[in-house]
């Protein structure tokens, strides 16, 4: 966290949230959020599981300062949001790097926008690149590189400006089993002790209770907290062998719970 | 599988060195042969067959040609061989005058496609990122779009004369909207997650321009510029042959008047070769800019 934005204030504060996407006809308008409050304090990293078509992707665009609720507020650090700001990571299922771009270009993209001096961009992307294990592929295209690796460098790049707040869409789905759990290790492992927050939205409820210290289920549409759940697993977590763990199976299975009767 | 334990629970700090085997492999690969020269390795993707089949392919084309003609399917004052054709060639191309004439029509072709291309990618550009302002020029250009435009030429040549200016307008107007459209189609279908991405991390309008854009207009935008290339000739060649004081369209057309078949079919073939050539040009470019689009198609995708 960073001390210019540590004020005390949760890191992100949804107060009576409604979402109303507008149609042609006022027929035609669908609730899609419905008086959902949230309160995130600073470093924690929260999980967000639902219904497809709840509104758990909304929820993400409101923080990201592009969409602005219909009622209620959304605040940050104390303060509300009213549009992007450039310490927000966003990253999604699909890794959206920039194809005419090498690594380690990508990994500069959002140290660009934000003016950082060409030396400092390259050697930090260096840097990230190391971490995430792709020292070797600084100069290759996205096209040459696998989907794991895509999404290893889209973690470099958000990392890459430092976010104060982590915005996960899905970011480990279109991985494979096994490249999954890599990826996850490895953002978990640099995400560990930077005190950054994370709101993650996944269907994979599993991934949820293995990554977060909360998890939230969003009712189906309209979407509302329909439960928030502690997971209170030591960081830093061995999520490979967590997995297994009997406690671990019993918080999942409490969950499922909650999110099974949403799914029609 | 190790016990849960805390002693190798790894860091922040480390690197990922436990997930990518540090292990020597047995086999050498410094036994393998050097691999291939470039130019062994061009060679060795020819096809013998391919070859040959085109060569004999095109043999039959000329001695069809050449049939047609002696067996007078046409007129044969108005028809030309092979071998005159190819003699017409020689001639033209012996003809100081013919490099002055065709220096002028590859300017004027030049200069209808900078000035046609430039505007068309401009507009575009602005019709395609401001959609409420391409609403309302569309109808506009939609239907300007749809109209013969090759038939301006005439009334061009009374407007701006029959020096180069009219050949000009016309590639202009021509190659305007073979690049103007696959423009503003392609700025709205440029990568929409990634510009999602630059959105959240809040970059400015001239930032999202430059870096995200431009960028990812460039593969359609380069189709269009060669097929605009090869437009600019043609409508510059049509107005030469309408009316002109230079230019190769000139000279076809006059070798025409004078039954000079071979001669004018010489013309032809050798605007042909210049159009390629200007596609060259574009495709040596295009290719140069879009490094990044023969990356992966080049056997050399990795995988772990």
């Amino acid at each position: 966290m960073n001390s210019e934005t540590d004020t005390g204030q949760p890191a992100v504060e949804l107060n009576d949230v409604s979402l109303v996407f507008d149609g042609a006809t006022e027929d035609d308008r669908v609730l899609v959020l419905d008086s959902v409050s949230l309160t995130i304090p600073a470093g924690q990293f929260v999980a967000i599981v639902g219904p497809s078509g709840c509104g758990k992707t909304t929820i993400l665009n409101m923080l990201a300062g592009l969409l602005k609720p219909t009622a209620g507020t959304v605040k940050r650090h104390g303060k509300p949001v009213d549009g992007p700001t450039n310490d927000v990571g966003y990253m999604m299922a699909r890794s959206a790097l920039a194809p005419w771009r090498t690594a380690r270009k990508n990994v500069e993209l959002g140290m660009e926008i934000n003016g950082v001096p060409r030396r400092e961009r390259s050697k930090r992307a260096s840097e990230l690149l190391n971490r995430v294990g792709l020292s070797q592929f600084t100069n290759h295209f996205p096209s040459q590189l696998s989907q794991g690796m895509r999404q290893r460098v889209a973690i470099a790049r958000t990392f890459a400006i430092n976010p104060d707040l982590w915005l996960l869409d899905e970011p480990f789905a279109a991985l494979d089993a096994q490249t999954r759990i890599v990826v996850q290790l490895q953002f978990l492992e640099m995400w560990n002790g930077t005190g950054q927050t994370v709101v993650l939205v996944t269907h994979d409820l599993e991934e949820a209770t293995l990554l977060a210290d909360r998890v939230i289920v969003i009712g189906a549409r309209p979407g509302y907290v329909k439960s928030d759940t502690v997971v209170d697993f030591a960081r830093p977590r061995h999520i490979d062998e967590l997995r297994f763990d009997a406690r671990f199976t019993e918080i999942e299975h409490l969950i499922w719970r909650e999110l099974r009767d949403e799914l029609v | 599988m190790n016990s849960y334990d805390d002693s190798n629970v790894v860091s922040g700090q480390e690197s990922s060195s436990g997930l990518i085997s540090e292990r020597v492999p047995k086999f050498d690969m410094s036994t393998l042969p050097a691999s291939k020269s470039r130019w062994r390795r061009i060679v060795a993707t020819i096809d013998p067959f391919v070859q040959l089949a085109r060569l004999l392919f095109l043999v039959l084309l000329l001695v069809v040609w050449k049939v047609a003609v002696e067996q007078e399917w046409v007129n044969r004052i108005f028809a030309a061989t092979p071998g005159e054709v190819l003699s017409g060639i020689w001639d033209v191309i012996t003809n100081k005058l013919f490099w002055e004439d065709a220096s002028v029509t590859l300017k004027e072709a030049v200069v209808g496609f900078a000035l046609g291309g430039g505007s068309g990618l401009l507009v575009g550009l602005i019709t395609g990122r401001y959609t409420r302002l391409g609403k309302v020029f569309s109808p506009f250009l939609t239907f300007a779009n749809s109209l013969p435009k090759i038939a301006f030429a005439p009334i061009f040549l009374l407007w701006f004369g029959v020096g180069e200016t009219s050949k000009i307008v016309l590639s202009i107007v021509v190659v305007f909207f073979i690049v103007q459209v696959p423009t503003q189609a392609a700025v709205g279908l440029v990568e929409p997650d990634l510009r999602v991405v630059v959105d959240s991390m809040n970059a400015s309008e001239y930032q999202k321009f430059v870096k995200i854009i431009l960028p990812g207009i460039l593969a359609p935008v380069f189709g269009a510029f060669r097929l605009a290339a090869i437009f600019s000739l043609l409508s510059v060649v049509f107005a030469e042959i309408l009316g002109a004081k230079r230019g190769l369209g000139l000279r076809l057309i006059t070798a025409k008047n004078n039954f000079n078949i071979g001669e004018m079919f010489a013309y032809t073939v050798i605007l042909g070769i210049m159009a390629l050539c200007l596609n060259g040009i574009i495709g040596v470019i295009e290719r140069r800019a879009l490094r990044w689009q023969g990356a992966g198609s080049r056997g050399a995708v990795i995988s772990i």
